[in-house]
């Protein structure tokens, strides 16, 4: 009995008879077969490129957020040592010498008379610090009333935070911030990738069912589950990441 | 009828066309596993030598104003020291001399000398004090121990980088491998059960199986 075009290739026959030859494995199988076979190795070949794409993506999002937190470490730290050195270099060294002058005449003043405390000595280096004062106090913010201690000496913890609040937009740079942002990138890529092994499985199955012509259709389903796995894992990771 | 030695060329035939298939299919999924283990490894290479360049700056910070906070208490206690040794030398020189009143100031600036040695301790006290942000009081107050245990993890997150590019560049050359194998299968479909056909099939299949071989390097 001749074999209709759409049913697959059979086993290899006896010898034929008046119902002519044999049908043998290898030869031209179905055109529905061979369609069903190539659509699914073309729609896992799409499928790969697709996901591969959007994993390339995703993967220079992350390396870009990373890179970008090395940017910013640098803007944060360069701004911290430069406030830092600005205190301790500039204005620190004048701060203590107005406490040296402060303390010097006060003591001065303390002098008693008896002691020589009217004497043009202790005159003279009175007006020394006086004039010492008078000339490098306005200058310097570190000294007024807003820094000092009550103990004597100034608050540098104080001073140095409305230095660092002078300046918000750097201290408000935060790399962690794009550093977890990368992560959550970088996870989300790995993740997706691994849509890319039910996708490479399709491709398996679809270039055995090409070969095994009676275990076509079984092949030919597994593929299209395959397939669909690596979609919904694609899917589910880009929505849920 | 079929004759012996057609059948025996016709299942030899459907015999290559399987081993065919089935490199194929073999170069699809090591291909995709490959692809995921460079995407992770290429990943972890980027993420750890960024670490490493963002630890360095950071490190680079700490050391820096380590020794800015070194230099101030050396130059505030350079400052009360000069104070001492003024007074003290001028009250001698000024005793000796028979002069009060440069003794006097002599021994006022003697004692501001003691008064300023509380006040520089005291304002070193408040340098890393509230209100200043997290990040400066991490920095300046950065322990030895701290500064030895980042070091040690920026020398880590390097030797992470190195060890996963490693993996990635066998990951790639895994997937170079495997094109070939593709070009090859490809092309013993194209001259079918001969002789060349089954040199180029045999080829293919050693290509993808070594490369199996290479997941394994890559993954470990």
């Amino acid at each position: 009995m001749p074999r209709k075009r759409s049913e697959p290739a059979t086993e290899l026959a006896t010898a034929g008879g008046p119902e002519g030859p044999p049908l043998l494995e290898h030869q031209p199988a179905s055109e529905a077969g061979q369609r069903g076979v190539a659509l699914l190795l073309a729609a896992a070949a799409v499928a790969a490129a697709v996901v591969g794409a959007r994993v390339s993506f995703v993967s220079g999002d992350a390396s870009g957020h990373w890179q970008s937190t090395v940017r910013l470490e640098v803007k944060r730290s360069t701004g911290a040592q430069e406030n830092v050195r600005y205190l301790y270099e500039t204005e620190v060294p004048v701060a203590i010498q107005i406490l040296r002058s402060r303390l010097v005449l006060q003591k001065l003043e303390a002098i008693p008379a008896a002691q020589g405390g009217t004497s043009d000595v202790v005159a003279i280096e009175k007006s020394v610090q006086t004039e010492i004062l008078r000339a490098l106090e306005p200058s310097l913010d570190l000294t007024k009333p807003a820094y000092s201690l009550s103990g004597g000496g100034v608050d540098l913890g104080k001073r140095l935070a409305d230095l660092r609040a002078a300046e918000p937009d750097i201290l408000a740079v935060d790399p962690n911030a794009a550093q977890a942002a990368g992560n959550r990138l970088s996870n989300k890529a790995v993740l997706m990738s691994l849509a890319l092994v039910p996708f490479g499985v399709c491709g398996m199955l679809g270039a055995l069912a090409q070969a095994f012509a009676s275990r076509r259709r079984v092949l030919l389903r597994s593929g299209a589950v395959t397939l669909a796995a690596g979609l919904l894992l694609a899917l589910a990771v880009e929505l849920a990441l | 009828m079929i004759y012996p030695d057609q059948a025996a060329k016709l299942r030899s035939g459907v015999r290559f066309d399987r081993i065919v298939a089935g490199v194929i299919g073999v170069i699809a999924v090591v291909a995709a596993v490959l692809g995921v283990v460079h995407t992770d490894r290429s990943l972890a290479s980027t993420h750890a030598q960024l670490t490493a360049s963002r630890l360095a700056a950071d490190i680079s910070a700490r050391i820096a104003i380590s020794s800015l906070a070194g230099n101030l208490t050396f130059n505030s206690d350079e400052a009360v020291l000069f104070l001492e040794m003024e007074g003290n030398d001028r009250a001698l020189a000024a005793g000796l001399a028979g002069n009060a009143g440069a003794a006097a100031v002599g021994g006022a600036m003697y004692d501001a000398s003691k008064q300023l040695k509380a006040q520089v301790a005291a304002t070193g006290a408040t340098v890393a004090g509230s209100p200043l942000d997290g990040y400066a009081v991490n920095l300046i107050e950065t322990t030895p121990e701290e500064f030895e245990a980042e070091l040690a993890e920026q020398s880590r997150q390097v030797d992470l980088a190195n060890d996963a590019g490693w993996h990635d560049r066998i990951a790639i050359m895994g997937l170079s491998f495997l094109a070939l194998a593709g070009v090859l299968a490809g092309l013993a479909a194209v001259l079918r059960e001969g002789r060349a056909g089954w040199i180029v099939v045999r080829v293919a299949a050693g290509i993808a199986v070594l490369t199996t071989l290479l997941v394994i390097l890559a993954i470990v």
